[in-house]
Formats: structure tokens, sequence, C-alpha cells
């Protein structure tokens, strides 16, 4: 784990250690498969969707006790929904369950009945419900349903889990975790990560760099692999915010869509996947990305190289190359920009300067900047002091409710130009209304259509140039078995009770 | 009681301007009290607007901040699982002490011994120059790679760091000590250069040697702060690295504090032997 989790209260947890941590250390009401995608039963048995998915009522399982030995019962399930939609609390998984003032209600119909009324419809509903950890009303802070408990916390560098005596699973007839301790290490360099992996002190990690990883599955062979298409996504957008202490000619430009096209033409996306990700990354069509069966859209195409085209649509817009080799706009001004990004990536390092060397091509001067993450953020989420960002989203969620406040044009995260009071282009528009749509029906086909439609604008319009899916890579010890990788977080973890160990 | 007056004067003055530097600069650097989740796409505005508020409430005052520091209360870590600050003072202790006082000793033993038979032999002195020259040329981000890749405790690479002053320092000493007229007349009257080198010299340059020797230690606690951070000791050194990348002030101050006293009683000490 490259950092210490921020909290151990699920509902808290928003940072990928928090949420790796109570992953394990907690259960849900129903359970999302990594393998399938699909929804299975977890503490609900069953549940029946009432009110054209209003309201949802759930069948909880008997005899399931958590880690102090006191019994599950729905009382705890009214407890965590209550805590959950507590504006006090902040928590990151309340969106589906507050609609402005108004919040979900929950009754106890029975002690192994319970049904949850959500202020608004809510799609994918399931989903949402895999999401939630159950928190004990009796003991929150000590008592988990999870396969593991925290043992020990050294900050900074160990986390131990042992085993939960009352855990509910089984496999035949035997209670499950399999494995009685876990230790997490907290280690924030690869390359220590990496030599600790070869040296047999770690025997499994999560994300391996891909340079790091051609070493491993050199050195160990068979001990590293590569999953395919993570859900991770590198991309770059210019600041388009006109309230941006940024220099209108610049404005003008970045919000021009031919001069965003043809940045976006003269990235040489193959050479990211092959230099700097050694070929075990996908080019990225749009911000969805291949392994989301659900919600990909098949069929759009990632934007081609195409120079030619790129030039073509810049002289459109009134640009030319001088003689000196450098793009002048239409006022006489160059076109040069800075691009920040967060240090400490090598990739995104090495993407940076590629992306300078493509676009130098066409006479545009490409300053990198680098800063460490907080103040990166300060930039693009306060200040907006900033010309043109690279960043990357790891594991995006599976279904699109949860990119509302990026994809709507009034949301913060709108990262080019974000809180807007109306939208301000006719496409932004365009893509708040089908957003909208979309959640406002649990009507599967009409969702995706809707979300296809925001798809192909972001495609054509360019806010957002997406660039590549690195693949996942992990490397495990060939003592630990039944390790199943998903493109989805916990990638490797997401079953540890059945996760098993042998010497030999 | 000269020692315990010079402390008693210097120290509140040094942690006094060292913990206001050190607040400012932590204070003024970009992005200080800015939350990640704040980009976070699950967080709504009203959300956001929530987190940025709770940043502002949790920003002190250097003056109540002392308040609360000379009670005992340190606070609890943003970055560290929000742990009580004086428990992961606590737990890491111990493991930066040892690593510290054991390359200490061990640089200033390899330095006496090195030059004291430098003085004797040429070979060995040349050597010992080789070796420290290439040590100070190296950086220690470099020296602390070697170390982890060998699989070395830590307390080899905080020596390394110490090694080529002490035997710079060592060797001048020796030097000077063995061009002593008395050192002449004792060789003169026939006395073994093992036993000048012993008896005489070591009385010439011992009570300089243990004043360098305390104000090496502010080197040491200063070396192992990289060496832990890439080493991954789980020492105070690795908790100030960590801290100062998160900007988590309310950790990172009792440690620069900490890390003041230590310098400061070791610079006493140091000038009281000199």
């Amino acid at each position: 784990m490259r950092s210490d989790p921020k909290t151990f209260d699920a509902l808290v947890a928003a940072d990928q250690a928090s949420e790796m941590v109570t992953f394990l250390t907690t259960e849900r009401l129903l359970f999302k498969n990594r393998k399938t995608q699909k929804i299975e039963p977890g503490l609900a048995e069953s549940w029946k969707l009432q009110e054209q998915g209003r309201r949802v009522v759930l069948e909880l399982r008997k005899g399931v006790q958590f880690s102090d030995g006191s019994p599950f019962t729905a009382s705890d399930v009214a407890f965590t929904v209550r805590r959950l939609v507590d504006p006090k609390l902040n928590s990151p998984k309340s969106s589906a369950f507050r609609s402005g003032e108004a919040v979900a209600k929950v009754e106890v119909l029975t002690p192994h009945r319970v049904a949850i009324t959500f202020p608004a419809i809510v799609p994918g509903i399931e989903n949402e419900l895999a999401g939630i950890p159950i928190q004990s009303e009796r003991n929150r802070e000590k008592a988990g349903l999870g396969p593991y408990v925290v043992a020990q916390y050294q900050a900074g560098s160990l986390i131990v889990l042992s085993r939960n005596p009352y855990y509910w699973r089984t496999e035949g007839g035997r209670r499950l975790p399999k494995i009685d301790t876990v230790r997490i290490a907290i280690q924030q360099n690869a390359d220590t990560e990496a030599e600790r992996f070869r040296r047999g002190e770690y025997h499994l990690l999560e994300s391996v760099d891909p340079t790091l990883y051609e070493r491993l599955e050199r050195d160990l062979p068979g001990q590293a692999h590569d999953a395919g298409p993570s859900n991770d996504i590198e991309f770059l957008w210019f600041n388009q915010a006109p309230q941006a202490p940024v220099a209108p000619h610049k404005l003008t430009w970045f919000q021009s869509r031919s001069f965003r096209r043809a940045m976006s033409l003269a990235i040489r996306r193959d050479d990211i996947v092959r230099l700097v990700y050694q070929g075990r990354a996908t080019v990225a069509a749009g911000l969805t990305p291949p392994g989301n069966k659900l919600w990909y859209k098949h069929g759009l195409k990632p934007h081609p190289f195409d120079f030619e085209a790129a030039k073509k649509l810049l002289q459109q817009d009134g640009f030319v190359l001088r003689g000196d080799n450098l793009l002048y706009d239409r006022q006489g001004k160059p076109v040069e920009f800075s691009l920040i990004t967060n240090a400490n990536n090598k990739a995104r390092a090495r993407i940076a300067s590629l992306i300078q060397q493509d676009l130098g091509k066409l006479g545009i001067r490409v300053n990198i900047t680098t800063f460490d993450f907080p103040s990166l953020v300060e930039r693009i989420g306060r200040t907006l002091n900033y010309e043109a960002c690279l960043l990357g989203f790891v594991n995006l969620a599976q279904d699109p409710m949860s990119g509302m406040n990026m994809l709507l044009s009034s949301g913060p995260q709108h990262m080019w130009n974000p809180n807007q009071k109306t939208p301000a282009t006719a496409w932004e528009q365009e893509i708040d209304k089908a957003m909208r749509e979309q959640a406002s029906t649990t009507d599967a086909k009409k969702r995706k259509a809707a979300y296809d439609r925001v798809q192909q604008i972001l495609s054509e319009e360019a806010p957002v140039l997406f660039l590549a899916h690195r693949n996942t890579l992990y490397a495990a010890s060939p003592k630990l078995h039944h390790v199943l990788a998903t493109n989805d977080y916990p990638r490797l973890l997401w079953n540890a009770e059945h996760l098993s160990w042998s010497d030999r | 009681m000269r020692v315990a007056a010079r402390l008693l004067v210097r120290l509140p003055v040094t942690l006094l301007f060292v913990g206001l530097f050190g607040w400012l600069l932590v204070r003024l650097a970009p992005g200080f009290g800015v939350d990640e989740r704040e980009i976070d796409s699950r967080f709504s505005a009203e959300s956001i607007a929530a987190l940025q508020a709770e940043q502002g409430a949790t920003a002190e005052t250097p003056l109540s901040y002392a308040r609360r520091f000379l009670q005992g209360d340190f606070g609890t870590s943003q970055t560290f699982g929000n742990i009580p600050i004086a428990q992961l003072i606590q737990e890491r202790w111990a493991l930066t002490t040892t690593s510290v006082v054991v390359a200490l000793m061990a640089a200033w033993v390899l330095s006496i011994v090195w030059a004291g038979l430098g003085a004797l032999w040429r070979p060995l002195d040349w050597s010992g120059s080789v070796v420290s020259f290439s040590l100070l040329a190296l950086p220690s981000g470099l020296v602390a790679v070697g170390v982890f890749l060998i699989g070395a405790p830590v307390a080899l690479g905080i020596a390394a760091a110490v090694f080529p002053v002490a035997f710079r320092y060592t060797r001048q000493l020796v030097f000077d000590a063995m061009s002593q007229p008395c050192i002449f007349a004792a060789a003169a009257r026939g006395v073994s250069r093992i036993s000048v080198l012993v008896r005489h010299a070591r009385a010439l340059a011992g009570p300089q040697l243990i004043s360098l020797i305390g104000a090496s230690a502010a080197m040491a606690v200063g070396a192992a702060i990289p060496m832990e951070a890439i080493c991954d000791s789980p020492g105070l050194g690795q908790l100030a690295w960590k801290a100062a990348l998160a900007r988590d002030l309310p950790t990172l101050m009792p440690l620069i504090l900490l890390i003041a006293t230590v310098i400061q009683v070791a610079n006493i000490a140091a000038e009281a032997r000199a």
C-alpha cells in the first residue's frame, strides 16, 4: 500500500488505503463479484425493489455475527444508513442516499428484514448497496463483519489484520478466511517494494510499475502478471474557466474546439503506450475503460495521430507557423503554455515529456511544471491557476452516477470549467441533459443510450484528451493461491477470504 | 552548572525561533490546508465546502498551538490514521536513537583507529583520505539506496555520513598532536611511536575530539531523516519525511522541536568540553 489509511471508519473512507483496509474489515448488504461484475447476495440474502426503484426491502441473513460475537440485525443496517446520511459525517458514499435536503429513510420491519426508501429514484441501486459497509450499532469502532479485523497498526509502516473468528462465509463447511494473518506494508517507494518482493519479504504487490514489471518478469518468472486494461486512466485537459487567472488570449485557444482537437490529433498515444508503459496499456478512446462491460461505448475510436489534420485545424483557427518554427495565433502571440502535473510519478513525467515533443513539432512550446499533490490540488481545485494539466484517475467507478459531479457543468469536479451557473456551451448543456436523463430512470437501455451520447460528445468536443488506460500489473508469490486479479479495486484482495497459502 | 545555565538560556530561544520558522515554512507552503478529497468526484459542492471549512477550523495560531503543546497535547496526525502524535513518537524514538548512537560509535571508533594508525603508517592515511573523500562526494540518498540494497542497518548509512567529517577532524588533531615539541622530545627519549601515540597524542587531542563527537551528533540526527526514509526504516526520520511531504503540520512540529532540542543539547555539551 502506498500510503497510510487516513481513517479506519469505513463510511468516511475516501482514499485508496482506507478503502482497502475497510474493505477487508467490513461487509456489505450486497456483494459485487469483481470478476463477473454481477451483484450477488451479501449480508442480504434477497432484495426486492418497490416504488419504481425508490424503495428496497432486504431480507437479512440470519446467524451472522460481528467480530466481537454480537449478532447482526436490521438495527445495524438502520444505524449505518442513519449515520451515512448525517451531513456532519460528510461521507463520500452518501450521494445516492441524499437528494438536496431530503435523505433516505430506513425502517426496521423485523430483526432480519429492513426497508430503505430513497429520496429519489436511484439508478443502479444494487451497486450502491454493494458499496455501503455495514457497521455495528453497539460497537462501531471495534466490531466488524468483514473477514479480518485490524490487530495492529504501526503508522507509516505496517497494518496487521487477523482473521475474524465469526466471519459468516464458509467454503466446504469450513469458516473463511483461509489465511489467519495478513500483513499490509505501507511502502511509498515502488522500487523498494519490488526489491522486498524479490527478497521474499512481500508476497503480493497490488500494483507494479511497467519498468519494474519487466524486471520482475525476468528475475522471477511466473510471478509477475498482467491482468489487462485497468480502470485507471491518464488524461490531459486545458483550463477553460473564464474566472481563472489565465491570459485571455490563451483562454480563447483553450475554449476553441479546433485547438483542442488539433492538440489531441498531434499526440502519439501509441508512443505513450509503447515507451511509457512498455506496451502494457491501452490507448484510451474515452473516459470509460474497455474493462467496464456495462458502460463502455463500443465503436468509440481513440483520436488517431494525424499531424496534417492537426495543422489544418490550427490553420482554420488562424494559427500560423512562422520562420522561427514557432506557432503564432491570430493576434501574433506565440503559442506557449504550461502543463502541470504531480511530482513523483515517473510515468506521468514521461507522458508530459512525450506530449511536449509531439506538440513541439507543431511549433507549440509546452513548459512542464511538476508540483507535489497538495499544491496541484490547490491549483486545479481552488485557485484555478494553471493552463493545462496532466493527471489520472485510479479506479474509475463503473456506474456513470459516480461521474455526476465531474460531467455536469455545475459540478465542482467539472475540471475544465467547474461550478458553472449555466452551461457555458451548447455541448455542455447537451451533456448535462444526457447525464440527468440517465440519472432519472432505472431503465438500463435508456441509461446506456444517454451515457453513450455523453461519451460521444466528449470525444467530439475534446474538453479532455484521454490518453491511456494502463494495465493491471501485479506480482504474486507462487505460495499464494486463488489470486483472481480484476480491474476493479481492490484488484487482488476482493476475494481475500478465499486466498490460501502453502509453504511448498 | 555553566552547561545547565547555557541550556536554560539558549534552548527556549532556539525552540521559539525554530518552532516559529518551521510553522511559517509549512503554513506558507503551497497546498497547505488542501484536502485531496476536493478533487474526488464523489464529493458534491456542499461536501467540498464542508471539507474546506473543516480544514480552516483546524488551522491553529502559533500561540494556541504553543499553549496546547506545553500542556503535553501534541494533537493527532492528519496523515497517519488520525492517531495521537505522542503515540507515533513513542513508537519510533527508540529505533532512531539506537541507529544514531550505534552510527556515532561506529564512525568515531573507526575514525580514531584509522587516523591513529595512519599517523604511524602512511598508506593507511592515504586510504583513509580516499575513503572519506569518496563518501563525502556521494550524495546521502545514493548511500541510502546502497545500504538498502545490501540489506544493511540504517546505522551504517548514518555512520557513512558522519565518518568523512569525523575522519578529517581526527586526522588533523592526531597530526597536530604528533607535531608538538613534547612528542618529539618523547620520541627522542626512545619512547616507541605507538606509545607516543597512545599516551601523549591521545592526551593532547582527547578533549577536542570529545567536543567534536558532540557536534557530530547533530549531523547524525540530520542524516537519519533521508536514511530512514529511503531505507524504509520506521523511525522518527521517516515520520518527519512523510509528514513534511504531506504538509502534516501537527505531526511535523513536535519532531522539529525534538530534533532542535537534541542538536542544541549536543552542541552545548560539545562547547562545554571544548
